[in-house]
């Protein structure tokens, strides 16, 4: 019973995310969610000054269902309304978003987004996606006639990029845990 | 139309990319773009690589104004180069002068000169130094290269010198390196002509001549000239010798006047002899 119960709830759940606009709209609560909790949370789980981009995360796997398209907008989105709510140079985070995600949407597959987002692939796209977000906005934000910018990526680049593919371990389990289901 | 669209399709991904790319940039560049030092080194960097691409296009206007500014510049240019050779040469010769003057074991007044008489073969040069500077008649004037004349005249303010290069002077010199003595005079051309020079007396070209002890208008020791040429003319006991004056009077400048004046006594002394010979005549 228990195994049926569950079956129907995620044939219930399927149903309802076929609709791209129930869909889109759930995008946009999570992003919206996901930037509060990154504003808020961001300093209680970081480490020296250094945490993981959850939006980003989100991002990539927008990219990955619905492809590179909508993986722009949804990165231009969400990092506009980070810029917004961060009160930050607005554009910066929408920019280095977009050309991450921009990276990650060519490796969607139709069909095949919980193989790839449960498999060590994703961390890799995810690794790949922070590194590029991380360089474009250092690039933008540090001026190298005054900061040794290698250095400074080196540390706060890498780092952060570090601890964002490790917080996507977490939907890498839960995708891999749904796939086997 | 058709090819367009389809071409718009087929690249929608990267045509959006590259819309979003502009409004981040837009977005940015209206924001407090202050902040973002990267940024700003990179769009600065960016237009001095696209104004290096460019360079080549001639523009007349800014052609025509840099011209103007670098006519200007070298005009400014020149000026200055120009007052600070005045300057570097103006600084060595007082330099000379200053320790020709400091070499010197009598008192002398620097002076300037202020204007040239020239009277058929009598020069004369007038200086800006006069009696209110003590300066008298009689006195000697030199430079560092040697001797220039003496104080005929002396006003207030000014005072008037014969030259070397003058009909009517005649100074008792001395050959430096042999002692030979002799009176010096201008018959006017470029040299003078050294007199009274026995054959039988050794005098080479190249040797200086001094003014000697002899002379009652001059302190012995000052230098006059180089001796150029010596010929010995068969029809004379003397030798003929040329000698070249050491100072350029055409350039002369700055003089210095010896303030002291020849020894009186021996001025008095000489006056008597002179009356008497005349009175015996």
């Amino acid at each position: 019973m228990p195994l049926f119960h569950d079956e129907n709830r995620l044939i219930t759940e399927q149903s309802a995310l076929d609709n791209p606009v129930i869909r889109y709209l759930a995008y946009g609560i999570v992003v919206a969610l996901l930037s509060i909790v990154q504003l808020i949370f961001s300093p209680i789980i970081a480490v020296d000054n250094i945490y993981p981009n959850f939006l980003l995360i989100f991002c990539a796997i927008i990219a990955l269902r619905e492809g590179q398209m909508v993986g722009l907008v949804a990165a231009f989105c969400a990092g506009l309304i980070y810029d917004v709510i961060s009160n930050d140079v607005i554009g910066t985070n929408a920019l280095a978003s977009i050309l991450a995600i921009f990276l990650v949407g060519y490796f969607h597959r139709e069909g095949r987004f919980r193989q790839l987002v449960g498999s060590y692939r994703f961390l890799i796209l995810v690794l790949v996606a922070t590194l590029v977000f991380n360089l474009v906005y250092h690039i933008l934000r540090i001026d190298t006639s005054e900061v040794d910018f290698l250095g400074f990526f080196l540390k706060y680049g890498i780092a952060s990029t570090l601890y964002t593919t490790v917080i996507a371990i977490l939907p890498l389990l839960v995708m891999a845990r749904k796939s086997d289901i | 139309m058709f090819k367009l669209v389809k071409i718009v399709v087929e690249f929608k991904e990267y045509i959006t990319l590259s819309m979003l790319i502009i409004i981040c940039f837009a977005l940015m560049s209206m924001g407090n773009a202050a902040e973002l030092r990267g940024f700003r080194t990179i769009v600065v960097g960016g237009i001095g690589v696209a104004q290096r691409l460019f360079a080549w296009v001639p523009n007349p206007v800014a052609l025509k104004s840099e011209n103007k500014a670098l006519r200007e510049l070298n005009f400014y240019l020149s000026t200055e180069f120009a007052k600070s050779r005045k300057a570097l040469v103006e600084n060595e010769k007082l330099r000379t002068a200053l320790e020709f003057k400091e070499s010197l074991d009598f008192p002398v007044l620097s002076a300037e000169l202020v204007g040239r008489t020239t009277a058929g073969m009598r020069n004369y040069v007038t200086l800006n130094v006069g009696r209110n500077d003590k300066v008298q008649e009689g006195m000697a004037v030199m430079t560092e290269r040697g001797l220039v004349g003496s104080i005929i005249a002396a006003s207030d303010n000014y005072s008037l010198v014969q030259l070397v290069i003058n009909i009517h002077t005649r100074i008792a010199v001395k050959v430096e390196e042999t002692r030979v003595n002799g009176i010096l005079l201008w018959e006017g051309s470029e040299e003078l002509l050294l007199t009274k020079v026995a054959k039988s007396l050794d005098v080479e070209a190249g040797d200086r001549v001094l003014t000697s002890g002899y002379s009652t208008k001059y302190p012995a020791g000052i230098v006059v000239g180089q001796i150029t040429q010596v010929r010995d003319d068969p029809s004379s006991l003397f030798r003929t010798i040329t000698v070249r004056p050491l100072v350029n009077f055409e350039t002369l400048e700055q003089v210095f006047v010896r303030l002291e004046l020849p020894d009186a006594e021996r001025l008095a002394l000489r006056k008597q002899l002179e009356e008497k010979l005349r009175t015996k005549e």
